[in-house]
């Protein structure tokens, strides 16, 4: 069983050596432009950059595919809700069916965007480690602790859930296997009867997990973790000049779509 | 590697001990007295429910005593919050579930936890880390993930990570109990290098055979101490083993069924060494 939450392809390209905070702000900034921008000469120019993105990523495609498919229903029904609910002249229509030159090209946008977007997104995820991604946020919510936010804590207990979806999935499957064992059956029933059936698999997975909790806190300790007092790191982040590059890089990207 | 009882202060130093879970109605442990010093290796025996692993907690600084006369780990007085803190910085304890012990999402990441706690510089912490994953032949593992590890692995791991931190004494809870017969050998040949190069460990186990090599064994029995001794003396009692829940080592078995069918040993081996020794096949 995989988690496809924040899938990581090891890899040793230009991208996965990049510093996490610079890729973090570089793709946030892309994506808020992508959302301001709207025509299809922008799309186009961030639609070259992610495209390239991937090329530099060395990600074969199908890892893509893979974080790309379970957002697909989302693709097809922005499409198709565009499509059949669009204003615009209709040169086709059936029932409450009108179809426009107008609504598709709005269909294709959104879809398109969505697509970049992901595309985007994932080249993140897919060269950046998940401890990285959240070491690197909290490095970018510094400013927070300001204001009593336990970022560095934070960002930990962001790792430490990362690493157990794993094994909490590989509890599940145990619990409902003993379930079936005795009869449970999650498959029948209207949607109650199948939420109601979960109720006997969730509430031991709860129990499991406060247990695990107690005894991973309790390593914790005694590994000398203290909540709040100062630690280093194994691989402290460090931004290069290549970091730098990608910053300006994509502040060129972002102006380019803007202004084309 | 001798104990040198008279020169050195011992490393764990207690006497009078109680710990009370909070609303119970007895103590899980009640007037206990332990002593281990340098190089010693000390099992703990006992069934389930005697108070081992409150113990484990207690000598690692991670629970407060309820009482004692004197409880020291490696010099630090565990009865006040400071002294528990030190007295985690020199007692390494490994528990028995290696899943929940594993913290990060890399085998070297987790190697590294401690020394980050204690804010090492980065170059140490690497240099370490390198040290603990060469000695525990888990260099090849370096970025696995904890889920794609064996039991093994993931308890070698957490070794790792225990004494990466360097330790003047060891506390295992039953570090083997989880694992298969590969993963506890692995994990058990880790242990006897450790007390080759001199490190004191109290290992605490349900495994006759892995208590029959101690240096003293303790038996617990519901929170109190039933036996303090070497392993041949408690073995050698069969009505204190059956009162304590206990067994024998696989050779002691042996030897005693043999001596049911009339081949009676005169010491009771511990080992398969000892039994071969006793039937003369090996010398």
């Amino acid at each position: 069983m995989k988690a496809t939450i924040a899938q990581y392809y090891a890899g040793d390209s230009l991208l996965h050596r990049l510093d996490p905070r610079a890729k973090l702000v570089a793709v946030s900034a892309l994506a808020v432009a992508l959302f301001v921008r709207d025509s299809f000469a922008g799309l186009a120019v961030y639609a070259a950059a992610a495209v390239l993105a991937y090329l530099l990523s060395g990600v074969p495609l199908v890892w893509f595919w893979r974080a790309f498919r379970p957002l697909l229903w989302l693709v097809a029904l922005t499409f198709v809700a565009q499509v059949v609910f669009a204003p615009g002249e209709p040169f086709f229509s059936f029932g409450f069916i009108h179809l426009s030159w107008r609504g598709l090209e709005l269909a294709a946008f959104l879809s398109l965007r969505l697509v970049v977007l992901v595309l985007v997104g994932s080249v993140l995820t897919l060269t950046t480690p998940s401890m990285a991604l959240t070491d690197g946020l909290a490095w970018l919510g510094r400013p927070l602790r300001r204001l009593r936010v336990p970022t560095d804590e934070l960002a930990l207990m962001v790792t430490i859930a990362l690493r157990f979806i794993p094994t909490l999935l590989v509890e599940l499957d145990t619990i409902m296997r003993a379930q079936r064992a005795r009869g449970a059956d999650f498959r029948r029933g209207g949607l109650r009867e199948r939420t109601r059936s979960l109720v006997p698999v969730l509430v031991p997975l709860f129990v499991l997990s406060f247990r695990r909790a107690d005894e991973l806190a309790l390593a914790m300790e005694a590994r000398c973790y203290r909540p709040g007092a100062v630690r280093t790191r194994l691989h402290p982040l460090r931004a290069g000049w290549a970091d730098a590059a990608l910053l300006v890089a994509a502040a060129i990207v972002i102006a380019a779509g803007l202004l084309v | 590697m001798s104990p040198s009882p008279d020169e050195t202060p011992p490393l764990f130093d207690i006497s009078g001990l109680h710990y009370r879970y909070a609303g119970a109605q007895a103590d899980a442990l009640a007037d206990l007295d332990l002593k281990v010093h340098e190089g010693e290796f000390v099992a703990v025996v006992g069934a389930n429910g005697s108070g081992k692993s409150t113990l484990a907690r207690l000598l690692g600084g991670l629970e407060k005593p309820a009482a004692a006369r004197h409880a020291l780990a490696c010099g630090h007085d565990l009865l006040v919050e400071d002294g528990r803190m030190a007295a985690r910085r020199d007692v390494g304890v490994l528990f028995q579930n290696p899943e929940n012990q594993l913290v990060a999402q890399c085998v070297e990441d987790d190697v590294a936890f401690g020394l980050e706690n204690l804010a090492w510089p980065a170059a140490d912490i690497g240099r370490r880390v390198d040290e603990m994953l060469a000695r525990f032949g888990l260099e090849d593992l370096r970025r696995r993930e904890p889920h794609m590890l064996s039991g093994g692995q993931k308890q070698r791991t957490a070794l790792a990570g225990v004494i990466a931190v360097p330790r003047r004494v060891l506390v295992l809870d039953e570090p083997t109990a989880m694992l298969d017969p590969v993963g506890r050998d692995e994990v058990l040949r880790a242990v006897r290098e450790m007390r080759d190069e001199g490190l004191a460990i109290v290992y605490i186990t349900q495994e006759m055979d892995e208590a029959a090599g101690a240096d003293r064994v303790v038996a617990l029995e519901r929170g109190t101490q039933a036996y303090a001794g070497d392993a041949g003396g408690l073995f050698a009692d069969a009505a204190l083993v059956r009162r304590l829940g206990l067994g024998l080592p696989a050779a002691g078995e042996l030897a005693l069924a043999l001596a049911e069918q009339g081949r009676g040993l005169r010491d009771l081996p511990l080992t398969m060494d000892e039994l071969l020794v006793a039937l003369g096949y090996a010398t």
